[in-house]
């Protein structure tokens, strides 16, 4: 589980401060998936970071008491002179992992096995994105936080990593933001919804689907009044 | 989680950042690291081809060369430390980090990299002025020595997690502490023995915490050289200080530091 104690998250952005949370006590059960609903601009993302440890909360505590991935797909870790190798053993050591393991995993996954000798610095936008993805999914996690997407880059790529994620959560689990419902709906029975700084948790997804459309139709009726006229 | 377990978290993720550090420093075909190594020497040789350019006999000892390097050699540890923690605690390059990596990790990974580096530099310049210059370049006290060269260390390791701290909130203090660090060459001994000014000079020299680290490096190689300045009380309690001062920083603004 992961546990909120007294909670507040502010994100400053220059002058812009935003509180994505406030005064937060929760305990997050983590024997299950888990999707949180959020709205743009309702700090989805910073949740993720904040589970992460990424970032740290402007007061109060979080208390992890399984093993958390980092935000699946993250590439900021990744060390431009170091080689692609050099990489991953990095994020493998620094996570607990086997390294020659992960090296292994994630040149299967990504089909890097050329290119692990090369330079981080010399490789494309979409290696780089595949060798993100892969290594995320590469080191065992009891909690992976994916922030929207399981998957990205071209269509083989999405399928490895999406029977992949199929083929981790048979022994892992995974805290999910979206702001689509279908979306949440096909991975999760659990939801919770972020919103006004809280996270109201359901231990049903439709009924978690079912409040946050009910939560979001009144602003779909005004900006449908605003048209209209 | 278990302190022992929190321990043992630590570790992994040091040795891991540490490992990465290496892998920086000695950058590709280790041009980068073998530019590190020479760099003090190179910088002592300059210093002293000046001084035997313009005939100046060594303040102390028969060897320029010997006494110039115990004092140059140690202040630009201090000096090193003390400046380059910045390029590592800046709150943008922690947004280009795992999670798990903190501002401190890599401020103590770097750290550990410079000491084995700088050893290394040591080595080479000490064992060279004894095979080219002086046969006392070897220390009559060695423990005395690694004293004065740890306190250093440990001034240069707090002032640098001090500026980290202090540079996230007025971003031209790097402007102001590099001229003063240095200044600090100057008033530390390096070229002159201080006991042997005049005493309103040495009562205001004493106060510098290099003055007092070099002081004490020099004692290792000069078995009667002077200690009347000398005040092991004040060097070391301004060394925990600092230090303690510069880790207490980096818990308080640990959230700026991390980039949130």
């Amino acid at each position: 589980m992961i546990v909120f104690r007294d909670v507040t998250a502010v994100v400053s952005s220059g002058r812009i401060r935003n509180t994505v949370l406030e005064n937060l006590s929760l305990t997050l059960p983590t024997d299950e998936s888990l999707v949180v609903l959020g709205h743009e601009g309702t700090g989805k993302t910073t949740l993720i970071r904040l589970l992460a440890g990424a970032v740290s909360p402007t007061s109060g505590t979080i208390e992890r008491y399984v093993r958390v991935s980092y935000p699946v797909g993250f590439a900021g870790g990744f060390k431009q002179a170091m080689s692609v190798r050099q990489n991953i053993s990095h994020a493998a050591l620094l996570y607990g992992a086997d390294p020659d393991e992960v090296v292994a995993f994630v040149a299967a996954a990504s089909g890097m096995e050329a290119e692990l000798h090369e330079s981080y610095g010399n490789l494309p936008p979409q290696l780089r994105l595949k060798l993100a993805y892969a290594l995320s999914y590469a080191i065992p996690f009891d909690v992976y936080l994916i922030d929207n997407r399981v998957a990205m880059g071209d269509n083989d790529f999405r399928a490895t990593c999406e029977y992949i994620f199929d083929q981790r959560m048979q022994t892992s689990r995974f805290i999910l933001t979206t702001s689509v419902p279908r979306y949440a709906k096909r991975f999760a029975k659990k939801g919770a919804i972020l919103r006004d700084r809280q996270i109201l948790l359901h231990d049903d997804i439709d009924r978690a689907i079912w409040e946050f459309e009910r939560l979001t139709a009144p602003s779909n009726a005004r900006e449908r009044a605003v048209l209209h006229d | 989680m278990s302190f022992l377990t929190a321990l043992r978290n630590q570790r992994r993720v040091l040795g891991a950042v540490l490992r990465s550090e290496i892998h920086e420093a000695i950058g590709r075909g280790g041009y980068r690291l073998i530019l590190h190594i020479l760099e003090p020497p190179f910088v002592l040789a300059v210093a002293v081809t000046w001084h035997t350019l313009l005939r100046i006999q060594p303040a102390y000892g028969t060897s320029k060369v010997l006494f110039i390097t115990t004092g140059l050699y140690s202040t630009f540890f201090f000096v090193h430390l003390s400046s380059r923690f910045r390029a590592v605690a800046k709150g943008s390059l922690a947004l280009r980090r795992f999670p798990l990596e903190k501002t401190l990790d890599y401020v103590l990974a770097d750290f550990l990299v410079k000491v084995v580096i700088y050893g290394y530099a040591a080595v080479l310049t000490f064992g060279g002025i004894y095979v080219l210059f002086d046969r006392e370049a070897i220390p009559v006290y060695p423990g005395l020595a690694l004293l004065g060269m740890a306190s250093l260390l440990l001034l240069g390791l707090g002032m640098g997690l001090c500026n980290a701290a202090i540079e996230q909130f007025l971003p031209l203090w790097r402007y102001f502490w590099i001229p003063v660090a240095r200044g600090l060459i100057l008033f530390s001994g390096v070229i002159y023995v201080p006991d042997f000014l005049p005493v309103h000079i040495r009562y205001l020299l004493s106060w510098n915490p290099t003055l007092q680290g070099v002081e004490l490096f020099r004692m290792g190689f000069y078995p009667g050289y002077p200690r009347t300045l000398y005040s092991p009380g004040y060097l070391w309690t301004l060394a925990i200080v600092l230090l303690l001062g510069g880790l207490c920083a980096d818990r308080v603004f640990r959230r700026r530091l991390d980039g949130g």
